[in-house]
């Protein structure tokens, strides 16, 4: 059968669109293989029932990987429909490992490259392009108008470096797996993910870096020693010494941020 | 009137973006502030409160069923209030904030009453008396809904309380605020640094 491998790329973008605790994307997994299910039961409406019926197991994966999965659960609808009914139940079970091993997996590669990964790699990417096109969003808002347009240069510039390779991976993913076999895990192991993803953090670690100390830079240099400098400069090691802290503990930052705001406000009104 | 139930409209539908539909990154803070930025008249203000939330947020990674608060929501909000209120960028920031992290409540009761749904859904759907194509325009719909009264009440309630008491508002208030607001970049710089750390976490 041939596959519209287009078609089912652009539903993947749904995947998450009826998310529930009882099943998470089960509803979204359903749309994506849809298709792919009436072509293979257009006679016959009672399998088309119990093809749907196990389709809405639990699913839950990474909505960028899932593809993936989801190229090697159509493999397998595909092989369901071929079988005799007295191995049926057989390959159902074939079906549901396949989608819990996979789906489980990816889930784990995706959150660690595209949001642990990608999206503050592209954000710290966004942050130097602001930089090159001197629009300096930490020091101030007075950033001549000339310059609007290559602030949004910048911002479209981050979204095309998350966007680019997720795009690829979400349909080459679906291809991959669906010409994938057990033996390379549905095409998964064809990519080094963890060097990939080793990568990219180094670079990042690197670029964030410098990006620190540069932002200092513009930040406090010219200004002379004051009393001033020294408590705003007191306070802030204070806080990145916390904010480090904080992070062993779990506890995220925006909490750090408004505890920070209380302990100010009750400062000023008791001096 | 029309042009502020506009921007929450549009902030609404990037929301969206962050788990329903698409994840193209349109709701990441950084682009939702810009967007509504340039929506509100101010693309600067926008920009920065996008970037300086998105490096606030940096530790929230939406995996498995946790539902984190929403940094588009926070940006947006906080556009929307400094635009259309005059309110200090430092306190919209702060509201913005908050607010996300109550929007955070709203999303998982709507996840909440989907799971509630889901038995009868199914049921249809294997039947053949609902089709997904429906199903996903439905919930998109209601989604979507329940994200623009948010937003929009969130902004009615804020917005005009703050014009009311902002002349009382004491001047160590907005020193506190202004230097909690400074020191927002530098943590999330040292938390992107982190979250860059290739060492295995150990729990």
């Amino acid at each position: 059968m041939k596959i519209n491998f287009f078609k089912i790329f652009l539903r993947t973008f749904l995947l998450q669109i009826f998310w529930n605790y009882r099943k998470m994307q089960n509803i979204g997994r359903l749309f994506v293989v849809l298709p792919v299910l009436k072509n293979l039961y257009k006679d016959n409406p009672d399998m088309l029932k119990r093809a749907i019926q196990r389709n809405l197991d639990a699913f839950n994966s990474n909505p960028v990987m899932a593809s993936y999965s989801l190229g090697a659960i159509i493999k397998q609808e595909e092989k369901i429909a071929k079988t005799e009914p007295v191995r049926l139940a057989g390959e159902e079970r074939e079906l549901r490992a396949i989608s819990i091993s996979t789906a489980n997996t990816v889930a784990s590669i995706g959150d660690r490259l595209f949001w642990a990964t990608l999206k503050p790699f592209s954000l710290l990417l966004l942050i130097i392009t602001l930089y090159t096109v001197q629009v300096y969003t930490f020091k101030n808002l007075e950033t001549p108008t000339e310059r609007v347009f290559a602030a949004i240069g910048a911002v479209i510039f981050s979204l095309f470096v998350y966007n680019v390779p997720a795009l690829i991976v979400r349909y080459k993913g679906l291809k991959d797996s669906y010409n994938g076999t057990e033996d390379n895990f549905y095409g998964l192991i064809k990519v080094n993910w963890n060097r990939i993803i080793y990568a990219l953090k180094t670079t990042g670690q690197i670029l964030t870096f410098g990006i620190f100390v540069y932002s200092l830079y513009i930040n406090f240099a010219g200004e002379g020693l004051s009393a001033d400098l020294l408590t705003r400069t007191a306070l802030l090691v204070s806080f990145l010494v916390l904010s480090i802290w904080t992070k062993k503990l779990n506890i995220p930052n925006i909490y750090l941020y408004i505890v920070a705001t209380i302990i100010f406000c009750a400062a000023s009104f008791i001096s | 009137m029309l042009e502020l139930i506009i921007a929450c409209a549009a902030l609404a539908l990037l929301e969206m973006d962050t788990t329903y539909l698409g994840q193209f990154l349109f709701s990441r803070p950084a682009c939702t502030g810009a967007i509504m930025g340039y929506i509100c008249g101010d693309f600067f203000l926008g920009l920065q409160l996008g970037v300086f939330t998105e490096l606030l947020f940096i530790d929230f990674v939406p995996v498995g069923g946790f539902v984190p608060p929403s940094g588009a929501i926070c940006a947006g909000i906080g556009v929307i209030l400094s635009t259309y209120f005059n309110m200090d960028i430092y306190f919209s920031f702060f509201i913005g904030l908050i607010l996300s992290l109550l929007f955070a409540f709203v999303e998982k009761a709507l996840r909440k009453y989907r799971s509630k749904l889901l038995p009868s859904i199914e049921k249809q759907l294997i039947e053949g008396s609902l089709t997904p194509s429906s199903l996903i325009a439905q919930s998109f719909l209601v989604e979507y809904m329940a994200v623009f009264i948010f937003v929009l009440i969130m902004i009615t309630l804020f917005g005009p309380a703050f014009c009311y008491i902002d002349g009382n508002i004491p001047k160590s208030l907005h020193i506190a605020f202004k230097f909690s607001y400074f020191l927002v970049p530098w943590i999330g710089l040292s938390m992107l640094f982190i979250s860059f750390s290739t060492k295995p976490k150990v729990d």
